[in-house]
């Protein structure tokens, strides 16, 4: 097997490393580049998720190589579009991979709140 | 590009390149937009958000890096590639246990060079090298007297100079004096003992700038006014009230009681030996003898030079010329007077450690070179399959680094032991040795060492091993005479036969001299003979019942059963010292002064030593303070002050010493032969008297024993205290065991260098024969058909042999070569034998060859027994 050949036998349901996953979220809604994804990720997280720039593209990298986000192409529709900058998006198994996290995630919040452990009920 | 774009590209450089052409760009404009947004949040922020994304930049990349190496299969960077490291380490300890015996025996061999090497150094270091456990080491100096006219040096200072020196010269900083002297110390339980005293002048230990482990020194006012205080030595404090808190108790010492105020740190040993240190009382300052050893720190930046003339000029100052001419002075630094007889020793032990260990490594990379060459074959075959030669090389490498490591560590651990046994067996006068241990510096010093080793036959095997095309190697090893990488080895081998000869050739110097100074007739019979100090109980302290007191235990001691002899001498007879004692010749008053060295003695004393009279004869039994003085001298007498002229019958007169009513005037009436109980040390002048005419406060007292020593002592001591129970009775020793301690530490030396000479020439004897031996596998093919087109058994050996002979012809060469060099480095510490003996030379050579020949005969036997016909059916 080649070494940069993409990995799509990976288990989808291990757990995702918490800056992976920002990433992959801040690819969801659409294509951005990779300033984009930093700013978006700063923003959405509530400054809680913070990346650097060389650890996001070392992560970017790897995404890359693994095939779950690929280049997208130039978004039209934006007139600020800078030419040169490159936009990535989530590929089908990116996509698979963040589903199965929130899907994790989710089962994870239901039996905390189950267990009485949710912020409302600590009041 | 601004200031900024060029640090980012700079810092993009940490990146795999492969990872900079894809991202580069993109990561810069991040970057910069990343600073941009943290600028709208003010001009502060971008200051400190700038580093802040170089350096994660920089350290990101070199993650990337290091991650890359261990993700990509094939070749990779020693330096970075962490888990290859591991790969190799795991892969090296396989080989190394798969072959046990070469692994353990390079690790016992880099043990035991490491080992010794720690030991010895480590003693050395703390011995010559480190400074003296005061502040400012450098500044102490010790001041010594002389009277060159009358050819007397290093004599002590009287206390009238040490004040003048002490008020009178900025040279100085401070001055102190002490004087050394056994006392008798009551304890309450036991008879009194004897115990090396230090009086102190005010000022000592300032001078030193040393400090109380406990309790602490005198006051000044105790110091000027002689109080009975008492400080002592942690040695003497542990051994007499096992460490308890004795601070405020009191001792007796001669009858007075003193009191503890201190006790000293282990590591304060001066003067050297001393017990207890107690101020000069006021009556000791009165008097005005020549017995004050001085000690002073010079101001800063005074040279010896300097300060020695300014002690020379205060000194004359005080002084007025006498009978024995102008008085001079000089210092000399404290630390070369501490260890001034063992550095010769200590050196010429460095020395031989040194190359004991050189042979040890080169024997190692040798025998490492040997597996590497022995292995061409299968690394010829795994760089035939693709492998890479630098992945090989150090895989290699990191074989022999295993290999030094365990050896390093193990030498260690084996250098501590040594160093206990070392210090165990070390002669006890050799000073300093309190504070000998195993410092961080040496422990660093032998890993470096051992990191340096193995690099270095690593290097050197890992490049032999993995030149040339594998081709090559595959097709000579098929012929069966692969001889590339043995002129390397024989290299090795001839330096090791090198060393090992010089080793050899100085150790049989060493031992040699050693026999010969055992050999020598000391000019008395040391047999049987016993030496005990004695001192008159305080309540005997006057003249005349002094005299009342020797005269009875002559008495007593002499009917002791088994007691052949006994007699009173103010000096052991193998003690070169005692008092110089200045002389003029009554024929010729204004003849110039001279001095011998005083021996107060009984009658008795010359035939209780067995000395041989070669003029004249001894004084008679009934010699006394009424009668004509007399005196013996010895023949260096003779020969310094009459030419060889004889002197029966001619008379000296000397100051009166111990007050008035002895004669001052002695008739020589006899000649005995010199005494050399330090064979290396040439006698000087010695003068006898009789002890009732030159009365000596404290004698030792001579016991020539009809049979066995073992238990005349104690009976002589049971004896003694019958007499007066309170008497001080010091230590007992038998005069051979003098002698025997006086030798002990060349002995010492010889016993040292003779195991490293013997370790060096096994060595080198292991490294002959594994060079041959392997030579001999590899040739086995060649020896075969040699064999088979009907080669004498003579010849093959030849063949084979004569390799070996080049090397040993080579390494004996030089050897012997360098043994020269070496034999005159320490011919001053050989006695009685001549650095070029043929005596020595010859049988010494003959051996080596002897040892080098039969280290190549089991090799050469073993190409004997080689089948012609196997060896070409293999084809």
């Amino acid at each position: 097997m080649e070494p940069n050949a993409p990995r799509n036998d990976r288990p989808v349901f291990s757990p995702l490393k918490t800056e992976i996953f920002w990433i992959l979220l801040s690819l969801a809604e659409a294509p951005r580049h990779g300033y984009g994804m930093l700013a978006w990720i700063a923003g959405s997280s509530g400054g809680q998720v913070r990346l650097g720039t060389g650890q996001m593209y070392r992560h970017l990298k790897r995404l890359l190589d693994d095939g779950r986000i690929e280049e997208a192409p130039l978004p039209d529709s934006d007139g600020n579009t800078d030419p040169r900058r490159k936009y990535y998006r989530l590929s089908e198994t990116g996509r698979r991979h963040l589903a199965a996290e929130c899907g994790r995630l989710e089962q994870t919040v239901r039996l905390t709140r189950g267990l009485g452990l949710s912020p409302e009920n600590r009041r | 590009m601004s200031f900024r774009e060029r640090c980012l590209s700079l810092a993009l450089r940490a990146y795999p390149a492969e990872f900079r052409r894809r991202f580069g760009d993109e990561m810069k404009r991040s970057a910069l937009a990343s600073m941009q947004s943290a600028r709208e949040r003010g001009v502060w922020v971008v200051a400190a958000a700038f580093p802040y994304v170089v350096a994660e930049l920089v350290a990101q990349g070199l993650a990337e890096r290091l991650s890359a190496v261990r993700r990509l299969p094939g070749e990779a960077p020693l330096l970075l590639d962490g888990s290859g490291l591991w790969r190799d380490l795991g892969h090296a300890l396989r080989r190394l246990v798969r072959d046990p015996w070469a692994s353990l025996l390079t690790v016992a061999i880099l043990a035991m060079g490491l080992g010794v090497a720690t030991s010895v150094f480590t003693l050395v270091d703390n011995i010559l090298f480190r400074p003296l456990p005061y502040p400012e080491p450098d500044r102490l100096v010790r001041v010594w007297a002389g009277f060159p006219e009358a050819g007397a040096s290093f004599l002590d200072a009287t206390w009238t100079e040490v004040e003048a020196l002490r008020q009178g010269d900025p040279a100085f900083d401070a001055v102190a004096a002490f004087s050394v002297a056994p006392r008798d110390l009551v304890d309450e339980a036991d008879h009194p003992v004897q115990i090396e005293l230090a009086r102190l002048s005010p000022g000592f230990f300032e001078a030193l700038g040393a400090r109380p482990a406990r309790g602490r020194v005198f006051s000044s006012r105790e110091s000027v006014e002689g109080r009975p205080v008492v400080v002592l030595s942690h040695r003497f404090w542990n051994r007499r009230y096992g460490g308890a808190d004795v601070l405020g108790q009191t001792l007796s010492i001669q009858g007075e009681t003193h009191r503890i105020v201190g006790i000293m740190p282990p590591e304060f040993d001066f003067p050297h030996g001393v017990t207890l240190w107690r101020p000069f009382t006021r009556e000791e300052n009165q008097d005005d003898d020549r017995e004050l050893q001085v000690v002073a720190r010079l101001a800063p930046g005074v040279d010896e030079e300097r300060a020695s003339a300014a002690a020379a000029a205060m000194f004359a100052r005080v002084t007025p010329v006498g009978s024995s001419g102008p008085i001079t002075a000089w210092v000399q630094p404290l630390r070369s007077m501490l260890v001034r007889d063992v550095d010769g020793i200590l050196l010429a032990l460095l020395g031989g450690v040194g190359a004991l260990l050189l042979v040890a490594v080169v024997n190692v990379s040798h025998l490492q070179l040997l597996r590497g060459l022995s292995r061409r074959q299968e690394i010829a075959v795994r760089l035939a399959l693709g492998a890479g030669r630098s992945g090989v090389a150090r895989q290699l490498a990191v074989e022999c680094l295993v290999l030094a490591a365990a050896g390093g560590l193990l030498g260690l651990l084996l250098g501590r032991s040594l160093l206990d046994w070392v210090l165990a067996s070390v002669p006890h006068d050799v000073p300093r040795l309190a504070e000998v241990g195993i410092d961080l510096r040496i422990v660093l010093v032998m890993s470096a060492l051992t990191v340096g080793i193995g690099w270095l036959f690593g290097l050197a095997v890992a490049r032999r091993s993995a030149e040339g095309a594998p081709i090559q190697t595959l097709r000579k090893s098929r012929v069966g005479d692969d001889r590339s990488g043995h002129r390397a080895l024989e290299g090795l081998v001839a330096l090791e036969i090198t060393l090992a000869t010089v080793l050899v050739l100085t150790a049989v110097l060493l031992f040699t001299s050693i026999s010969r100074r055992l050999d020598v007739k000391p000019g008395f019979e040391p047999e049987r003979l016993l030496s005990l100090g004695v001192s008159p109980p305080p309540s005997r302290e006057g003249a005349e019942e002094r005299q009342v007191f020797y005269h009875q235990i002559l008495e007593e001691v002499a009917t002791v059963v088994g007691v052949e002899d006994v007699a009173l001498a103010s000096v052991d007879p193998v003690d070169s010292g005692g008092f110089p004692i200045p002389l003029e010749w009554l024929e010729s008053p204004a003849g110039p002064a001279f001095s011998a060295r005083l021996r107060s003695v009984s009658p008795s004393y010359f035939r209780t030593v067995g000395a041989r009279f070669v003029a004249g004869h001894p004084f008679a039994e009934t010699s006394s303070a009424e009668s004509p003085g007399v005196a013996v001298v010895n023949q260096a007498f003779v020969r310094a002050y009459l030419g060889g002229d004889s002197p029966l019958g001619r008379r000296v007169v000397h100051p009166p010493y111990f007050g008035n009513g002895h004669p001052t005037e002695h008739q020589i009436v006899g000649v005995v032969a010199d005494f050399l109980p330090e064979a290396s040390v040439e006698p000087g002048p010695w003068i006898f008297v009789p002890y009732r005419q030159l009365p000596w406060p404290r004698m030792r007292l001579l016991v020539r024993s009809a049979g066995t020593l073992a238990g005349q002592a104690a009976a002589v001591q049971s004896r003694l205290w019958s007499l007066d129970p309170h008497l001080a009775i010091g230590q007992v020793l038998p005069v051979t065991g003098q002698i025997e301690a006086r030798l002990a530490p060349a002995r010492f030396q010889t016993h040292l260098m003779t195991a490293f000479s013997q370790l060096a020439l096994l060595l080198a004897a292991v490294g002959l024969y594994a060079t041959l031996a392997v030579q001999v596998a590899q040739r086995r093919r060649a020896i075969g058909v040699r064999l088979a087109l009907g080669a004498t058994a003579l010849s093959i050996i030849w063949w084979l042999v004569g390799s070996g002979l080049r090397m040993v012809g080579t390494g004996l060469a030089l050897g012997l070569a360098l043994s020269l060099l070496v034999s005159r480095w320490i011919s001053s510490q050989l006695f009685a034998v001549s650095g070029l003996e043929l005596a020595v030379w010859l049988p010494t050579t003959l051996a080596l060859v002897v040892a080098a020949v039969a280290a190549c005969l089991p090799p050469a036997w073993r190409a004997l027994r080689v089948d012609p016909v196997e060896e070409l059916r293999a084809d």
